[in-house]
């Protein structure tokens, strides 16, 4: 029986050993809270001013909640301890008894903890979660679910030395609330009557009431911090800090830690609270001291992420600061010194007030921030002069403008240093824009219309997207430019293709290049100067714009341009008719300048015969733009026409009508002809007299109209016999008769053979007086 | 036999046993390091729309001011039965002073620290460097947790660079304490 009692005895122990080794380690673990060490404390700024002095930051309903969110139960009777009478025990200790009260069930004079905390918040203009932290700083009491009576005597811990007993006359929940509140605003408004031994800037503040633990220099910033300081004038050492909420060495204190860490996890950072606004009013103030300035650019609101969010405040609090110019983005601490322009958290130094004038602010009218403020802000490099934006753009900021900088060589042409900051666009939201920086010769292309631009001295031409793509530009340099910048630009338009340099030659430009225009009145009266080095730099081009003869590459239909019009040429035939080489030539050209020559009408090659509908009269063209009324078609036959187009009256009307009607005889390059039977033949002065031609009615065509007519090798002169067609009768011409021949030997008589004889038309038969037979 | 077959039975019940403690033993610490069951940590943080925290207090919240509550303790005054110090006494005795000193620019400024609450009695500074000798008096301000002399900002018009030892005499009533501090003047 032995023995196996001792074998159960040993089973049993190894059974408890396995889940000692268990359940120790964990245990272990569990009660080990792993210190987070204390982020962000600066001895010198603890808390702002103005979340120190947010009084409206919550109502007696919200301080109730708080604390029931923070003890749900209250151990009124002190048994939840480790053992159920070990609490009650400790307060039995001290000579108090159980029942407990928790501070959300306190009451003083009828009035609840939490009523008491917000009248005395009120009263004083303090922060309502500022003495919310210090009853949990000073005695645990927010958190404390059984508090024993003397931490609601000395709650705040004012008027307690840290090596003696309390003052007693300090004594009471709603006396230490008021007693610490009266301080803080007596500090606040630094008043005369209160002395603190603490000012701002350096002070020497001590790790520990033990002097031989040190302390270090420390700059207050704010009259908040400087109050703490006054409540618990230590700084917490490293250790302090390393230790988070836990205890750190022998020389450590905890009172601002605590300050800190209590107030950061409860109530977010104590550090920030410069913007506010009330719940009525959307605008957004940057509170620094006792000014306000309004934020009227959300670039600028979103500029101050290091300030923290918008926090809520009563009208009364924004009353009482004193309202500045609206923020803009240059700052200046209140101390003086440094001007700085801020975007996007970062804080960059001017150079010069002359910078900061060309940044459209003014030195003497910038926001004065304090020193913790500025201090918040990332620092940034120097301000420069250009400023790169970080959607791409770069600008040359002068004399309150915002100048769009087309390269880098358009700056260096201007004598402007290359270097740049990078910022956000909205940072320079508030200027104008001013011309742009930007070299001759290049093109700038909106970023806006994409419409695109070449730069020349002042001006901008508004380069047509079909010229644009010629190579005469589109080998330029190009860049973006905000449509803003172009329009501060004188910008010329109506640049069609048509340049001209500074000594009067004029140009088409076209997809090869430049063409010298010999007659330019001749295309337009409207000509763009071009500086003479881009001319110079266009290639000739191999186009000939002389015939006048065009086209564009998305349309079919031929143009020929005269005196400033173009026609349309309605057929290949009459387009080759038009040539006076009767070549095929044109020229391509954009559609920019093709359209911007007026339109004509249609245009018909000389000699063609035309007529309206409405009317019988046909028409000769006998030269460009010249017609003359046809007598008869006889006579149209005699010169080879035939074929009558029925044309719209306005074709019709851009000929010239000459004089009379189309006879037989023409006058074509100084000299005369007669028509017959489809041919042309000249008449010299010895035809004059056979034929007596010498002063019949001639009309006279232009050389293209010349052009197109038949001309005969033979010269009239020639032929001194005649025979009317389908006649059998010969004519032998004899100052200027015609007299029958009577015989065929008669015939041979006079030299006649067939190379003299010349058969004509009766109509021209009728142009030579009858004479008497031979 | 009987006996024999039964503790075989026992040895393995008992091995399967340790081995199951063991296993829960080693997930449990994994679970504890990674917050997996039951060591799953609440992450549903409850802030209004002011950020204001709603939660329960940490336990570290909880032990610092349970510190702060313990540090704290005192005696029910109605109940006591010794007879320490009272503040409010007068009776003679030694109070202590510290003295602390700090140059901002051409002020240097001097701060004692007492060790006793009141906003009666004088503070005497004395500071002599060699032959010369520059005296300043003061008020008591008492600040939540000590008091401080009210003062004391020297302009170094008063006090040539070098070091300067300061004493500070500061009486209460029938108490009288002082500190001594060698101050060095830029």
């Amino acid at each position: 029986m032995k023995k196996a009692r001792s074998k159960t005895t040993k089973i049993i122990i190894l059974i408890l050993l396995a889940i000692f080794s268990v359940f120790t380690p964990l245990s272990i673990m569990q009660n080990t809270v792993s210190a987070s060490p204390v982020v962000g404390f600066k001895p010198g700024f603890i808390i702002s001013d103005n979340i120190f002095t947010n009084y409206m930051t919550m109502s007696p309903g919200q301080i109730q909640s708080f604390l029931l969110s923070k003890v749900p139960v209250c151990d009124t009777w002190g048994t939840g301890g480790s053992t159920p009478t070990a609490r009650r025990d400790y307060i039995r200790s001290y000579g108090y008894d159980v029942p407990l009260k928790c501070l959300i069930d306190y009451t003083e004079n009828g009035k609840s903890a939490a009523q008491i905390i917000y009248d005395t918040a009120q009263k004083y203009q303090i922060n309502p979660q500022v003495l919310l932290v210090l009853l949990q700083k000073e005695q645990g009491l927010v958190t404390d679910d059984w508090p024993g009576p003397w931490q609601y005597k000395k709650a705040t811990g004012y008027g307690c030395p840290d090596t003696a007993p309390c003052d007693s006359q300090y004594y009471g929940f709603t006396n230490q609330l008021d007693w610490s509140a009266k301080m803080f605003r007596a500090i606040m408004n630094n008043s005369p009557t209160w002395y603190t031994p603490y000012v701002l800037g350096n002070n020497f503040i001590k790790y520990n009431p033990n002097a031989s633990c040190g302390g270090t220099t420390v700059n207050i910033q704010n009259r908040a911090t400087q109050a703490l300081y006054n409540y618990t004038p230590y700084q917490p050492n490293q250790a302090a800090l390393n230790a988070g909420y836990g205890t750190g060495d022998s020389c450590s204190a905890y009172g601002n830690r605590n300050f800190y860490q209590y107030f950061t996890d409860w109530f977010g950072s104590p550090q920030f609270g410069n913007l506010v606004r009330t719940v009525g009013n959307a605008t957004v103030y940057l509170v620094s001291g006792d000014n306000k300035y309004p934020i009227a650019d959300i670039n600028i609101l979103g500029s101050l992420g290091p300030f923290g969010g918008v926090s809520y405040v009563k009208q009364s609090y924004l009353d009482d600061k004193i309202t500045g110019n609206v923020l803009g983005r240059a700052i200046i601490s209140g101390g003086g010194g440094t001007v700085y322009y801020f975007s996007s958290g970062i804080k960059l130094p001017f150079t010069s007030c002359s910078q900061v004038a060309d940044y459209g602010y003014d030195c003497g009218q910038v926001a004065t921030l304090t020193g913790y403020q500025i201090n918040a802000l990332y620092s940034g490099p120097t301000m420069t002069s250009v400023l790169r934006t970080t959607n791409g753009k770069r600008f040359y900021i002068k004399s309150g403008e915002k100048k769009e900088v087309f390269d880098d060589a358009s700056l260096q042409a201007n004598g402007v240093p290359l270097n740049a900051n990078l910022l956000g666009e909205a940072s320079i939201s508030n200027l104008i824009y001013g011309t742009p920086v930007v070299r001759d010769n290049v093109v700038a292309v909106s970023r806006n219309t994409g419409k695109k631009y070449l730069t020349q001295g002042s001006s901008f031409v508004n380069l047509p997207l079909d010229i644009a793509k010629y190579n005469a530009f589109s080998k330029l340099t190009s860049s973006l430019l905000d449509d803003a910048s172009i329009v501060s630009q004188t910008v010329v338009g109506g640049f069609s293709g048509f340049a001209q340099d500074s000594t009067g030659n004029k140009y088409v430009i076209d997809s090869q290049g430049k063409s010298l225009l010999l007659t330019p009145e001749n295309w337009t009266n409207s000509f763009t100067l071009l500086d003479d080095a881009l001319l110079g730099s266009i290639t000739n081009s191999a186009q000939s714009l002389s015939a006048g003869f065009i086209k564009t590459n998305n349309n079919a239909t031929l143009y020929m341009v005269i005196d400033g019009k173009k026609y349309s040429i309605p057929s290949w035939g009459d387009f080759i008719n038009l040539h006076l080489d009767k070549s095929a030539s044109y020229a391509v050209i954009a559609d920019t300048t093709k359209n911007s020559i007026p339109i004509g009408a249609n245009i018909y090659s000389p000699g063609a015969l035309i007529k309206t509908s409405n009317n019988a009269t046909v028409y000769v063209i006998n030269g460009i733009l010249s017609k003359i009324a046809l007598s008869s078609f006889n006579v149209s036959k005699d010169f080879g026409l035939d074929g009558v187009k029925v044309v719209p009256q306005k074709d019709l009307e851009v000929y010239v009508s000459g004089n009379g009607q189309l006879t037989n005889f023409v006058t074509c390059d100084g000299n005369d002809y007669l028509a017959n039977r489809g041919k042309i033949y000249e008449i010299d002065s010895e035809a004059a007299s056979m034929y007596g031609y010498g002063n019949v009615i001639k009309t006279t065509w232009d050389s293209v109209g010349c052009s197109n007519l038949n001309k005969s090798g033979t010269s009239l002169s020639n032929y001194s016999f005649i025979k009317i067609i389908n006649t059998k009768t010969i004519y032998y011409l004899q100052n200027g008769q015609k007299r029958p021949i009577g015989s065929m030997e008669k015939y041979s008589e006079l030299g006649g053979s067939s190379d003299k004889l010349l058969i004509v038309s009766a109509g021209v038969s009728d142009t030579i007086s009858d004479g008497s037979p031979v | 036999m009987k006996v024999k077959t039964k503790k075989t039975y026992k040895k393995k019940i008992i091995i399967v046993l340790v081995c199951l403690l063991v296993l829960a033993g080693i997930y449990g610490t994994v679970a504890f390091y990674q917050d997996w069951f039951p060591f799953v940590k609440d992450k549903n943080t409850s802030k209004d729309v002011n950020g204001i925290d709603y939660n329960l207090p940490t336990d570290e919240q909880k032990q610092a001011g349970e510190r702060q509550k313990k540090s704290t303790a005192e005696q029910n005054p109605d109940t006591k039965t010794n007879t320490s110090q009272d503040q409010n006494s007068n009776s003679g005795g030694t109070l202590q002073v510290t003295i602390t000193a700090n140059q901002n620019g051409n002020i240097v400024q001097i701060r004692s620290f007492i060790t006793k609450i009141s906003s009666s009695g004088t503070c005497n500074i004395t500071l002599t460097k060699g032959s010369s000798k520059v005296t300043k008096s003061s008020g008591i301000q008492a600040l939540p947790s000590e008091s401080t002399c009210r003062g004391f900002d020297i302009s170094t018009s008063e006090l040539t660079a070098g070091n300067w030892q300061a004493t500070i005499v500061v009486g209460i009533g029938t108490q009288t304490g002082s500190a001594t501090k060698l101050i060095a003047v830029k």
